[in-house]
């Protein structure tokens, strides 16, 4: 593993609307982790993700990734530079057909063969997207457009993934399936993946470290494990 | 029931030239979301080009290729200088410039080639066709303009389903956002979009020049036709398009036939103001399920 | 509810009873999606109710079924024992219904004092012909308009500021302005969505007040994140998740309640379930909060 952390956010304010929602952000994501960014709403996890992929601009700070400095690029460059980021709401082009969501996120990386295949381990690696591969996208439960999203992410064979909350309107049963992907997809591929979620618990599930924020700042950074186990977590969280 | 057939066949070529227009409009609107008030300019400018270019070179399918290859070029042009600064404006910016762009394409086109009419050769015969006796009130020429309109509508719907810019393209119309997450380049594809309108608008300019005669003004009510043409259409639907186009085309030609041809302008008018007081979406709207 | 004294000819001085905004089992359907299930709550007059919970719990929906933007598919709203349930906005406002909305909201090209006028309009007195023709009417109501309006941006503390424009005034200062526009009709009930969102942590504590002070004429029933904010001001509080109301009761009972750090941190070990997954095809997400199967 390198020594350089896969994605470094170093003391990023940020803000939009007068609001600033990121008030000296700083965390680091190893490669082949997955670190939860925790919080209550309002807390700044969305900002931070839109941040770092470039749709919002630090007004201090720098984002790096494998030392890359990012950190005012347009986010059609931070893409190429192989981040991906699934948002919140999950993005899915309804207009378009689960294959062509498929395809599009694979244009910018491969030529004409690359997406064949890319297309093809999409498929095998998610055989409900394969038998749904002509539908309308419109048309999917909101947990098939989870894994339509993040399958249309991986796509482009990111080194890192930017989740924001995909538990957000799933049942129970199709959250706990969805973060066995994730977890998945970095024990098989070593993914580095930061995951914005409000679920706290789930995510802490199978995340390596887990990061708080309250208020725009950081308030707790520790192991995943321990920060599950901490009496403190709701006080951080909630503020009581 | 002659003049029926004469008048449903001669429709039908106008009305392709008005579903160009149309599509031009659709394929801006769907893009950048902005209505594109200079397109029947931009089409008479290209005109101009080609009516230069045979000028010299005597050859009409030279100035038929110039035409287009300025229009695309135009279009792209206008996007990245002119309308850029205003996507992410209220639109009524967007309205101000291209109306602008109007005045000044038909001023410019006045200073350098002069306000007299000017005649514009068709591409192939225009002597009326035959069906045995029957005289069908329609020439090659007006054969030649719809086979063309369609042939580009057929072309654009080819290029749009199935290759990978034409993906781009509708991603960034359909959801800028998740196409810029997906490392699509949006500005291009805006630019893209422009370029295409200005291709088939300038199509549109040279299939319907023989007929109007050129002359600054002369795109003008044939834009206002092809804007009314989308507006049936629904202005979100390519398929629309070229079907307003035909039945607006179709329903003037009656109305001139049988009316009288100085009432095709009330008429064209009143059909903008009827549908857009009855079904301002158009008869192809969709809602928030579209089909691709 | 009818005390018996609605036949006198002034009407009755507002009790304690008349005020009390009732939600009785309020349901909400959009499509496949229950946003609200089956939730009742009680706001008292003179108090601040809090309404907390994460994310898509349904707090908005619950605030647009107050104010009749949105339509229970079942249950009631009722105020002072009058049923609201099904009246469009513009009557909920004449019977006492304000709303703030989360942002701002102001109109640009008028002044502070203006968007606060905007707010009072459906208590003018004189029509639309009065004002047409410039009676005198109509002048005697825009200047009584004027000073409710001045008198409620006062109350809120920028009465300095009515003569600027909203791009002139700092995101704190839009917001008291859009509070004041809420304010103008003299409302018996106070919607605020998010009143804290967008200030700073110094700026807090005198929201706090303001609320608290608000609610000595109306039942005040706030949406927020803030935890701090809302521990401090609201005399009770209810808890949505998923739609369902999960806790309802004063803010400490709420505080020591475990349903609802679950509902904020997520119940134990649903990570742990390891599901069919993606390589076995007919273990298909199911998706939907309601577990519905199948396509959306």
């Amino acid at each position: 593993m390198a020594d350089q952390p896969a994605l470094a956010v170093e003391d990023v304010v940020a803000g939009y609307g007068g609001v600033l929602a990121l008030q000296g952000v700083s965390l680091s994501v190893p490669a082949g982790t997955i670190t939860a960014v925790l919080g209550a709403n309002g807390a700044g996890k969305t900002t931070l993700l839109t941040t770092i992929s470039g749709f919002v601009r630090p007004r201090q700070g720098r984002i790096t990734l494998d030392g890359t400095d990012l950190t005012r690029r347009r986010p059609e460059e931070i893409v190429r530079a192989g981040l991906a980021h699934v948002p919140e709401g999950q993005g899915v082009i309804t207009e378009l057909t689960v294959e062509e969501n498929l395809r599009l996120g694979a244009l910018w990386r491969h030529g004409p063969a690359g997406r064949t295949e890319a297309l093809a381990d999409a498929y095998r690696r998610f055989p409900l997207l394969a038998a749904a591969r002509g539908r309308s996208a419109g048309t999917l439960s909101g947990g098939e457009r989870q894994i339509l999203v993040i399958a249309r992410a991986l796509m482009a064979r990111p080194r890192v993934l930017l989740l924001d909350e995909p538990s957000l309107g799933l049942a129970p049963k199709i959250v706990a399936q969805v973060m066995g992907l994730i977890r998945r997809l970095r024990d098989e591929t070593g993914l580095t993946v930061l995951l914005v979620e409000q679920n706290a618990r789930s995510a802490l599930g199978i995340a390596d470290r887990g990061v708080v924020l309250n208020l725009g700042r950081v308030v707790a950074a520790e192991d995943a494990a321990a920060l599950a186990a901490d009496v403190g977590l709701r006080q951080h969280y909630l503020g009581f | 029931m002659r003049e029926f057939i004469q008048f449903t066949l001669g429709g039908i070529s106008f009305g392709m030239v008005y579903a160009a227009i149309a599509l031009s409009l659709v394929l801006i609107w769907r893009g950048t979301r902005i209505l594109n008030y200079s397109q029947g300019a931009m089409a008479m400018f290209t005109t101009y080009i080609a009516f230069t270019v045979i000028g010299h070179t005597g050859n009409y399918w030279a100035g038929f290729a110039a035409a287009l290859a300025v229009g695309l070029l135009l279009g792209a042009v206008i996007e990245r200088t002119v309308i850029r600064p205003v996507e992410n404006k209220p639109p009524l910016n967007a309205v101000v410039v291209t109306i602008g762009l109007l005045v000044f394409l038909e001023g410019l086109a006045g200073i350098i080639y002069g306000g007299q009419y000017r005649s514009f050769p068709a591409a192939f015969s225009i002597t009326g066709l035959h069906a045995g006796s029957l005289a069908l009130g329609i020439s090659l020429n007006d054969v030649f303009v719809a086979a063309a309109v369609l042939a580009a509508a057929l072309g654009l719907a080819v290029l749009f389903r199935y290759t990978s810019a034409g993906l781009r393209l509708r991603a960034a119309a359909f959801n800028t956002y998740a196409a810029r997450l997906l490392g699509v380049r949006v500005g291009r594809m805006f630019t893209l979009g422009w370029a295409l309108a200005g291709l088939i608008g300038a199509l549109a300019g040279v299939l319907v020049s023989p007929d109007t005669f050129l002359y600054p003004a002369s795109m003008d009510s044939i834009f206002v036709l092809g804007f009314t043409a989308a507006v049936i259409g629904g202005l979100d639907s390519p398929v629309g398009a070229v079907v307003g186009g035909l039945i607006l085309g179709v329903a003037l030609n009656y109305v001139g036939g049988y009316l009288g041809s100085n009432l095709v302008p009330i008429f064209g008018l009143a059909a903008l103001i009827v549908i857009l007081m009855l079904r301002p979406s158009g008869l192809f709207a969709t809602s928030t399920g579209r089909q691709v | 509810m009818n005390d018996g004294s609605s036949a006198a000819v002034a009407p009755p001085p507002p009790g304690q009873h008349l005020d009390v905004l009732e939600v009785r089992d309020v349901t909400v359907r959009f499509g496949g999606l229950t946003a609200l299930d089956a939730v009742s709550l009680t706001a008292m007059p003179r108090q601040v109710t809090g309404i907390i919970g994460p994310n898509g719990a349904g707090k908005t929906t619950l605030l647009n079924v107050l104010c009749g933007f949105v339509r229970p598919g079942s249950g009631d709203v009722s105020l002072g024992g009058k049923t609201l349930t099904g009246l469009p906005p513009h009557r909920l406002a004449s019977l006492g219904i304000a709303r703030t909305l989360q942002g701002v909201g102001l109109f640009r090209g008028l002044t502070a004092l203006e968007n606060v006028m905007t707010g009072a309009t459906s208590q003018a007195r004189a029509g639309f012909w009065p004002a047409l023709l410039g009676l005198a009417r109509s002048d005697r109501d825009e200047r009584a308009l004027r000073q409710r309006s001045l008198a409620a941006l006062d109350r809120v503390g920028v009465a300095g500021q009515a003569g600027r424009l909203p791009d002139q005034l700092a995101y704190g200062l839009r917001k008291r302005v859009a509070l004041a526009r809420a304010l103008v009709t003299e409302p018996r009930v106070l919607l605020l969505d998010e009143p804290a969102s967008g200030l700073s942590e110094a700026e807090l504590p005198e929201l706090g007040e303001l609320i608290t002070d608000l609610a000595e004429d109306a039942s005040v029933v706030v949406v927020e994140h803030r935890m701090d904010l809302m521990m401090s001001v609201c005399q009770a509080i209810a808890v949505l998740d998923f739609g369902r109301l999960i806790a309802h009761g004063t803010p400490a009972a709420v505080q020591a309640n475990p349903a609802v750090t679950d509902a904020y941190l997520g119940t134990e070990d649903p990570g742990e379930q390891e599901g069919p997954g993606e390589r076995e095809a007919p273990g298909e997400p199911e998706g939907g909060r309601d577990g519905e199967p199948g396509d959306g």
